[in-house]
C-alpha cells in the first residue's frame, strides 16, 4: 500500500480468538468479520452479505452469537471469540461437528461454520432443545442447499449425544425410504 | 449386478469432514499477496444509449492501477447468439448491466474511483413486459440481432424472428391438434404466470484474474462450468485457449448461477491484461448478485388440454412467453427444453407448442435448477387437476390413466424405459395419505388440503466428458477431472465408484480440483449431469488403469494377465491368493522404481442423440436420460386471512441407481425446500426495469421456521447406459412443488391461485371473488 495521506486510520488490536492472544494493526473501520479472515488468517467464517441478513458470519463473543460482518474488533478486546477452527477440541471433533457430516448437514458448507456455532450456543443453553427451539435459534442462518431437515436432526442428535442419551438410529442414511 | 462395496452406500461425505471444520477451500478464500481490489459500476437506468463515459477523474484516484470500459474488447459473447459485450458498449439493457471497472490498491481507492466515473445517458424507451415485447411496434432492444455470430450448442440453432425482440421460437407439432379437439369430451383453457427468482447461493461471485509474464491468463473462480469460462473467454478475448487457465475450488452453492460469463470474469480479466503480473480480486457484494447476476426466467403460458370422458388426454397446446432479459445466454435450452416437457410425464397424442424467448429490459435470466420445468409444471400439472375435477375424477386416478411408463411413446416420439414417474406418483401420494380421508378442518379453523404433481425432465444432450484416473506409487488414487463440486456431492459419487472400480478404500481416492490446464474439458458441473456422465468417465478410466495392471502384473510374474484378478486393492494369481501383488508391488517392479498408471475415459452421448427436428420438435432420443419426479403436499388455508401453511411434503425423485443414498436424500430434500420458497415466498419485484428487493431482508428464502417435516423418497429405475445405472437426481425435485402447493390450496378451499408465488393475499382476494360470485 502506498496512499500517503489517504491512509486510513489504524489501531492495534488485541483479541482473544479460540482461546488464543491475537494482535493486529488494522484499519478502524474493518469488521470483526474482515479481520478474522484477512488479518488472522481464519477463513473458516464465511460471509454471504454483510449486511446483518444471512447469518452466515456468525461467530461466538463470549458464548453468544455475534454477525461478524457488523461488530467492530475494537469493541470486543477482552472477550472471547469463537469461531468454527476454535470448535474441535486437540483435533476431536465437537459432538455437532460429527453429528453434520454423519447425518450430511453439510451440503456445499458454506453456512456450515456459522450453523454450528449458533447451534453450540443454543445447546450450552438448552442441552436437549425441541426441534421447535432449534428451528427458532437457527431462524436467523439461511441455508440455501439442505432444506434444513438434515440441521435439525444433527443439532439433536448431537444434544442427545452430548447429554449422554445415544439414540438408537445413527445411520447416515436415517431418513432415506 | 455384482455386490458392491461402497457404491449404493450413505457413505460420509468426502468433504464433510473439512467443511465441518472451517477448513474447506472456497473462491472467496483464494487470497494472494498484493491483490489489487477491483470493483464495477452498473447502469443503474434499465435501457439507455450511452453518451459520454468519462474515467480520467476516476484515474486521478491515488492507488488506481487500470480502468476498462466497453469500449476495451469489441467482441460479444453469448451461448448460442454473441448478443453480450464484456461491458456495456454505446448501449445499456438492463439497470445491472456493468459499463466500467477499475482495479486500486485498495478497496477505498477502489470505490472511490468507482464513484468518480461520469456517465451521461440518453433514455431509450424500456420494454418491461414479456407481451409488451412480443406486441407490434415494440422497441426493439437488440436491432442488430440479425447480424449477431451464432454458434450451435446442444444440438440447437437460433431462429430469431426478424424486427422482433424474439431470439428463438420452439416448435412442437404432434398429431392433429385442431382435428382433436372435437374428439375431446371436455377442454379446458387458462393462463398462468411464473415470478423471476434469485438464485440466492450464500458464496458470492468471486474472481480473481492474473495475466503473467508467460502470456497466460489465469483466472480463480467461482464457476459451475469451467471449460465454458474458457471457451468463453478465449473466444472473447481472442486468446488461445491454452493461455486462458481457470481453476476453480470448493463452490459455496450454484444451482445453475455460477455459469458462463455474467460480467465479473469479463471485468476481472480485461482488468488484469491492463497491469500484467498483478491479481486483480473482483468480489460481488449481495447487491451485485441481485441486480447483475441472473435468476429463474419469468413465464406467461397460455395451456388448452383436450381429454374423453374416462379421463383419456387427446389433446394439448401450450404457447409459452419465456421473459429472457437483456441477453439471451442459455435461455434457447431452457426454452426447448422446459417446452417440450410442458407437456407432462404422459401420453398425449396430438399436441401443439409454441415457446418464445423474449428479450426485455430487465435483468437476464439464467439456467436455474430445475431449468424451466418448475414454470411449465405449474401450469401443466394445476391443469390436471381442473381437469380431474371437472371430469368428477380423482387427480391421482387422471394421472394413472395417462402416466408414462415402460414402451409407451412420448411427445417426441421416443419409446421410454424404465420410467420411474408412476412409482414417484404412487409413493408420494402413499406418504401423504392422498387417498385416505382427511380430517377437513383443522383445530385453529383452518381448512386442509392436499395436492399432488409429477415431472419429467431431460438434460444437456448431446455433451462429452473426459477425465483420468491416476494411481500413485503407494496405492492411492487422484480422480483427474473437471467436476466442480458446488455442495451436489459429485466428488463423493466420484471418489466411491473409482474406490469400487479399483477395490481400495474410499479414503485412499481424492478428487482434484478443476483446472482447465490440467484437468480435461467437461461442459459444466450442471444439468444434473455429473453423476451420469461423469461417473461413466470415471469407471471407465479406472477399468482402464485395472487392464494395464493387470498385463504390468502379468509381465512381471510371467503369468497370462487372464490369470490374474484384482481382488481387495491387489493383483492376485487366480486359485492362488498367496501370489499376490500390491499395486504398488506392481508398478515399483515393473518400472524398477516409482512410476503411475493413467487411465483415461470418454462419454460422448452424441451417437445416442437424435436431433430434435426444428419443425416439430420430434425426436427418438432427445435426452440422454430422464429425470422424474413428484411431489405431495398437505397445507392448511385460514379461510378468513388466506394464511397458508405446509403441514408436510413428501418428494421423490428417480435416481436409477443411488450411489450415494444419502447424498440423493440431501439433493431432493434441499431441492424440494427451494421449490418450496418459489412457490410461497420467493420474487423479485421490479418497478419498470428496477429491482425493489436486492437484499436478503426483502427477499425472503426460507429458513428454518418456514419449512414443514419432509419425507424424501428415492425411487431407483435403473438407466441401461448410466454407470451402475445411475443417472441425475439434483434438480428434478423443485419442479413439481409449486403446482402440488397450487392443488393442495384448491382442495382446501376450492380457489385457484395462477400466477406465482402463491402468497395469502392472492388466495384471499380469490376466496373473496368467489364469495361475491355466489353472492
Ligand atoms: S455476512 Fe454477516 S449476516 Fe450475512
Ligand atoms: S449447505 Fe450450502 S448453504 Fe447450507
Amino acid at each position: 500500500m502506498n496512499r500517503g495521506p489517504d491512509e486510513p486510520m489504524k489501531a492495534r488490536i488485541e483479541l482473544t480468538v479460540n482461546g488464543e492472544r491475537r494482535e493486529a494493526l488494522v484499519p478502524v473501520h474493518k469488521t470483526l468479520l474482515e479481520v478474522l479472515r484477512e488479518d488472522l488468517d481464519l477463513t473458516g467464517t464465511k460471509h454471504g452479505c454483510e449486511l446483518g441478513e444471512c447469518g452466515t458470519c456468525t461467530v461466538l463473543v463470549d458464548g453468544e452469537p455475534v454477525l461478524s460482518c457488523l461488530a467492530l474488533p475494537a469493541e470486543l478486546e477482552g472477550r472471547e471469540i469463537l469461531t468454527v477452527e476454535g470448535l474441535a477440541q486437540g483435533g476431536r471433533l465437537h459432538p455437532l461437528q460429527r453429528a453434520f457430516a454423519e447425518l450430511g448437514a453439510a451440503q456445499c458448507g458454506y453456512c456450515t461454520p456459522g450453523i454450528l456455532l449458533v447451534a453450540r450456543a443454543l445447546l450450552e443453553a438448552t442441552p436437549v432443545p425441541t426441534r421447535e427451539q432449534v428451528r427458532v435459534a437457527l431462524a436467523g442462518n439461511i441455508c440455501r442447499c439442505t432444506g434444513y431437515t438434515k440441521i435439525l436432526d444433527a443439532v439433536e442428535l448431537a444434544a442427545l449425544r452430548m447429554a449422554g442419551r445415544t439414540p438408537v438410529a445413527t445411520a447416515a442414511a436415517g431418513s432415506a425410504r | 449386478m455384482a455386490d458392491t462395496v461402497v457404491v449404493g452406500k450413505s457413505v460420509v461425505r468426502t468433504d464433510a469432514a473439512a467443511k465441518v471444520r472451517g477448513g474447506a477451500m472456497y473462491g472467496v478464500d483464494v487470497r494472494f499477496g498484493g491483490m489489487l481490489v477491483g470493483k464495477t459500476l452498473r447502469a443503474g437506468i434499465p435501457h439507455a444509449r450511452i453518451v459520454n463515459l468519462e474515467t480520467s477523474a476516476a484515474a486521478k484516484v491515488p492507488g488506481v492501477r487500470a480502468i476498462v470500459t466497453g469500449p476495451d474488447c469489441s467482441r460479444r459473447h453469448g451461448l448460442f447468439q454473441k448478443d453480450q459485450p464484456a461491458l456495456a458498449i454505446d448501449r445499456v439493457r438492463y439497470a445491472g448491466e456493468v459499463v466500467a471497472a477499475v482495479a486500486a490498491e485498495d478497496e477505498e481507492a477502489a470505490q472511490e474511483a468507482i464513484e468518480r466515473i461520469a456517465v451521461d445517458y440518453e433514455e431509450l424507451p424500456g420494454v418491461f413486459d414479456v407481451m409488451e415485447a412480443v406486441a407490434p411496434g415494440a422497441p426493439l432492444i437488440h436491432p442488430d440481432q440479425m447480424s449477431y455470430e451464432r454458434a450451435q450448442v446442444t444440438g440447437l440453432v437460433l431462429n430469431p424472428v426478424p424486427d422482433s425482440n424474439i431470439s428463438y421460437h420452439f416448435k412442437l407439432r404432434r398429431g392433429d391438434v385442431e382435428a382433436a379437439w372435437s374428439q375431446c369430451d371436455l377442454v379446458v383453457e387458462d393462463t398462468f404466470s411464473t415470478q423471476f427468482v434469485q438464485y440466492a447461493h450464500l458464496e458470492p461471485h468471486v474472481t480473481i484474474a492474473l495475466y503473467d509474464a508467460t502470456g497466460v491468463l489465469t483466472l480463480w473462480t467461482s464457476t459451475m462450468g469451467p471449460h465454458t469460462v474458457r471457451d468463453m473467454l478465449a473466444d472473447l478475448l481472442q486468446l488461445p485457449q491454452q493461455r486462458v487457465r481457470v481453476i476453480t475450488n470448493m463452490v459455496g452453492g450454484g444451482y445453475g448461477s455460477k455459469m458462463y460469463l455474467r460480467a465479473i470474469n469479463p471485468a476481472a480479466a480485461l482488468l488484469a491484461m491492463k497491469v500484467p503480473n498483478r491479481h486483480v480480486r473482483i468480489l460481488f457484494d449481495r447487491e451485485d448478485e441481485f441486480l447483475s447476476c441472473a435468476g429463474r426466467l419469468p413465464t406467461r403460458t397460455t395451456m388448452k388440454t383436450g381429454v374423453k370422458q374416462d379421463g383419456t388426454l387427446v389433446a394439448r397446446q401450450s404457447t409459452i412467453y419465456w421473459e429472457k432479459g437483456a441477453y439471451a445466454d442459455i435461455g434457447a435450452v431452457i426454452v426447448r427444453n422446459a417446452s417440450y416437457c410442458s407437456l407432462g410425464p404422459y401420453r398425449i397424442p396430438n399436441a401443439r407448442i409454441d415457446g418464445y424467448l423474449v428479450y426485455t429490459n430487465r435483468q437476464p435470466g439464467g439456467g436455474f435448477r430445475g431449468l424451466g420445468i418448475p414454470q411449465v409444471s405449474w401450469a401443466g400439472e394445476q391443469q390436471m387437476d381442473r381437469v380431474a375435477r371437472e371430469l368428477g375424477m380423482s387427480p391421482l386416478a387422471l394421472r394413472r390413466r395417462n402416466i408414462l411408463g415402460e414402451d409407451d411413446v412420448s411427445v417426441t416420439g421416443e419409446r421410454m424405459h424404465r420410467v420411474g414417474v408412476g412409482e414417484c406418483l404412487e409413493r408420494v401420494a402413499a406418504a401423504i395419505g392422498y387417498e385416505r380421508p382427511l380430517e377437513r378442518t383443522a383445530p385453529s379453523g383452518a381448512r386442509r388440503g392436499r395436492g399432488l404433481a409429477c415431472i419429467l425432465k431431460s438434460t444437456l444432450t448431446p455433451t462429452a466428458s473426459f477425465g483420468f484416473v491416476k494411481l500413485n506409487n503407494d496405492g492411492s488414487v487422484d480422480v483427474i477431472t473437471s467436476a466442480v463440486e458446488h455442495g451436489q456431492g459429485a466428488h463423493t459419487v466420484l471418489a466411491q465408484i473409482a474406490a469400487e472400480e479399483l477395490s481400495v478404500p474410499l479414503d485412499k481416492v481424492r478428487c482434484v480440483m478443476p483446472d482447465t490446464s490440467v484437468t480435461p474439458f467437461d461442459r459444466s458441473s450442471t444439468s444434473s449431469r455429473t453423476t451420469f456422465h461423469m461417473g461413466l468417465v470415471v469407471k471407465e478410466a479406472s477399468a482402464d488403469v485395472r487392464r494395464q495392471l493387470l498385463d504390468m502384473a502379468g509381465a512381471v510374474i510371467e503369468v497370462h494377465p487372464r490369470d490374474l484378478e484384482i481382488r481387495d486393492g491387489a493383483v492376485a494369481v487366480r486359485g492362488a491368493p498367496d501370489r499376490a501383488l500390491s499395486y504398488g508391488q506392481v508398478i515399483a517392479r515393473f518400472y524398477g522404481g516409482p512410476g503411475t498408471v493413467l487411465g483415461k475415459g470418454v462419454v460422448n452421448t452424441k451417437p445416442l442423440y437424435d436431433t430434435m427436428n426444428a419443425e416439430t420438435g420430434q425426436s427418438s432420443r432427445p435426452s440422454i436420460f430422464w429425470m422424474y419426479a413428484a411431489i405431495g403436499i398437505e397445507a392448511e388455508v385460514d379461510p378468513d386471512t388466506g394464511q397458508l401453511t405446509v403441514g408436510r411434503m413428501a418428494s421423490a425423485a428417480d435416481a436409477g441407481k443411488a450411489i450415494n443414498p444419502l447424498a440423493c436424500v440431501q439433493q431432493i430434500d434441499g431441492s424440494a425446500i427451494m421449490g418450496l420458497g418459489m412457490a410461497m415466498m420467493e420474487e423479485v419485484a421490479f418497478d419498470g426495469g428496477r429491482t425493489l428487493n436486492p437484499t436478503f431482508l426483502d427477499y425472503k428464502i426460507p429458513t428454518t421456521v418456514d419449512v414443514p417435516d419432509t419425507d424424501v423418497i428415492i425411487v431407483e429405475s435403473g438407466h441401461d447406459e448410466g454407470p451402475y445405472g445411475a443417472k441425475g437426481i439434483g434438480e428434478p425435485a423443485i419442479a413439481p412443488v409449486p403446482a402440488a402447493l397450487g392443488n393442495a390450496v384448491y382442495d382446501a378451499v376450492g380457489v385457484q391461485v395462477k400466477d406465482l408465488p402463491i402468497r395469502a393475499e392472492k388466495i384471499y382476494r380469490a376466496l373473496r371473488a368467489k364469495g361475491e360470485e355466489r353472492g
